[in-house]
């Protein structure tokens, strides 16, 4: 009754935004980063062979070569860990959506076409010979379906909230957030 | 004028004449061989080999005769070379003289064609990075016949217009009673400027039965990328829907 009580100062968590969860990510997460970041890149080197592919010709081949057959290798090595966390990861698998789920099966897909396009006429893959007949039986196919299942994971990504629109958000909100604290940051000074 | 090569294996006798030929002319070395348990050396096509003699034995259990099959196999020279439309660079070109040719400048070594072609001809190097096969000497056709026609010593190879070729393939097919592979009997792929006049079936010769037009995977190929025009509109509206929910949260 004589009000002299004092009520603690009660502590809120500091504002959240999208660079603190990227940055928090990359500390806590290096596996989601990346992941995103070998995905990203392989994305973006893969439209560039295939979209401007008839214009740049040659130059294009260390990119084919490097920046999406070794970063693709990576790729694989990176997502197998990643599968693994998520199936002994009970605080991932609480994030993760039904789209993320499809996106995996993508991912899956476009992974079993690729080794398959890579292992042709390479010589690592007779030291496998059933790996080698298993995967010689759907080499005809193998271009076609990583090809369109890419363009077919585009549009699946942007109708469903997936990997497109998740990054064009990213990038909108990051943007759009530096902008807003630099404008703070200058009325301040 | 399109050009075309008869092969005749009933007159080949195996010399391996059109190999050497095939290596002198396009500079290519020699191929570090082992024993196998048949006669055809190099086993198979590579990136340095593009032309070999495949040796195929056959035994007649009934009469008990024994005969030797020699077969010269490289690219076919499609007349829709399922090759040139899956390559993403545009580096193989059909001319109009027959060659089917593969601009090493431009491969970017993708393998699409190695994967798409019904024979399994192109080759991939894993030292260059590239992918090659016979390109019918594109620098010497129409003013001179190929490297391996010109080493033939039994005329199982025989250079000539496309019209020719076709011609003396009907004559041979009714000497053997045989069967042309390559136009008439069987066009894969609209026909091929390499014809064969075979003595039995194809099957026996290990050719394959391939359908006159490309697989349907060549045009999911092509044609996939337009998924981006839809992709893209939808994007679009959902990023506008987004901001526009956005900015009529912020004026509650």
């Amino acid at each position: 009754m004589t009000g002299d009580k004092k009520v603690p100062k009660k502590k809120y968590p500091p504002e959240m935004n999208y660079s603190i969860v990227l940055k928090g990510m990359g500390r806590t997460s290096p596996i989601d980063v990346t992941f995103h970041l070998l995905m990203a890149i392989l994305l973006i080197t893969g439209l560039i062979i295939d979209l401007l592919g008839p214009w740049l010709g040659g130059w294009l081949s260390s990119i084919r070569s490097i920046a999406h057959g070794y970063v693709g290798a990576l790729f694989v090595l990176v997502f197998i860990v990643y599968l693994i966390k998520v199936a002994y990861s009970k605080k991932m698998r609480t994030v993760l959506t039904v789209t993320n789920y499809v996106d995996f099966l993508f991912y899956i897909i476009l992974t079993v076409t690729g080794i398959t396009m890579a292992s042709v006429n390479w010589p690592w893959i007779n030291l496998v010979p059933e790996l080698a007949d298993a995967l010689s039986s759907i080499a005809v196919y193998a271009p076609a379906v990583h090809v369109a299942l890419t363009y077919v994971w585009i549009v699946f990504s942007t109708v469903f909230p997936g990997g497109i629109l998740h990054g064009l958000a990213s990038v909108y909100l990051i943007s759009h957030l530096k902008k807003k604290y630099k404008n703070r940051r200058s009325r301040v000074r | 004028m399109e050009h075309a090569v008869l092969v005749d294996p009933a007159k080949c006798i195996g010399c391996r004449a059109c190999q050497v030929a095939c290596k002198r002319w396009n500079n290519n070395p020699g191929e570090e061989t082992t024993f196998s348990n048949e006669w055809t050396n190099p086993p198979k096509l590579s990136y340095n080999t593009y032309t070999h003699i495949k040796f195929k034995l056959e035994h007649n259990e009934t009469t008990g005769e024994t005969k030797w099959r020699f077969f010269n196999w490289r690219c076919m020279q499609c007349e829709i070379p399922a090759c040139a439309k899956a390559c993403p660079v545009n580096a193989i070109t059909k001319y109009e003289e027959g060659p089917v040719v593969i601009d090493q400048d431009r491969c970017i070594g993708c393998k699409f064609c190695v994967s798409e072609c019904p024979f399994e001809v192109p080759q991939f190097d894993t030292v260059s990075g590239k992918v090659s096969k016979c390109h019918m000497c594109f620098d010497r056709v129409p003013s001179k016949e190929p490297a391996c026609v010109q080493s033939c010593p039994t005329d199982a190879l025989v250079f000539g217009t496309r019209d020719s070729i076709i011609q003396k393939a009907k004559e041979r097919k009714e000497e053997l009673d045989g069967y042309i592979y390559g136009d008439v009997d069987n066009k894969p792929l609209g026909g091929s400027s390499f014809i064969y006049v075979l003595d039995a079936e194809p099957s026996v010769y290990g050719l394959p039965i391939v359908g006159e037009s490309l697989s349907p995977t060549v045009p999911v190929l092509n044609l996939s990328k337009w998924l981006l025009v839809p992709a893209a509109i939808g994007g679009l509206a959902y990023l506008v829907a987004w901001r526009k929910k956005r900015m009529n949260e912020k004026e509650e």
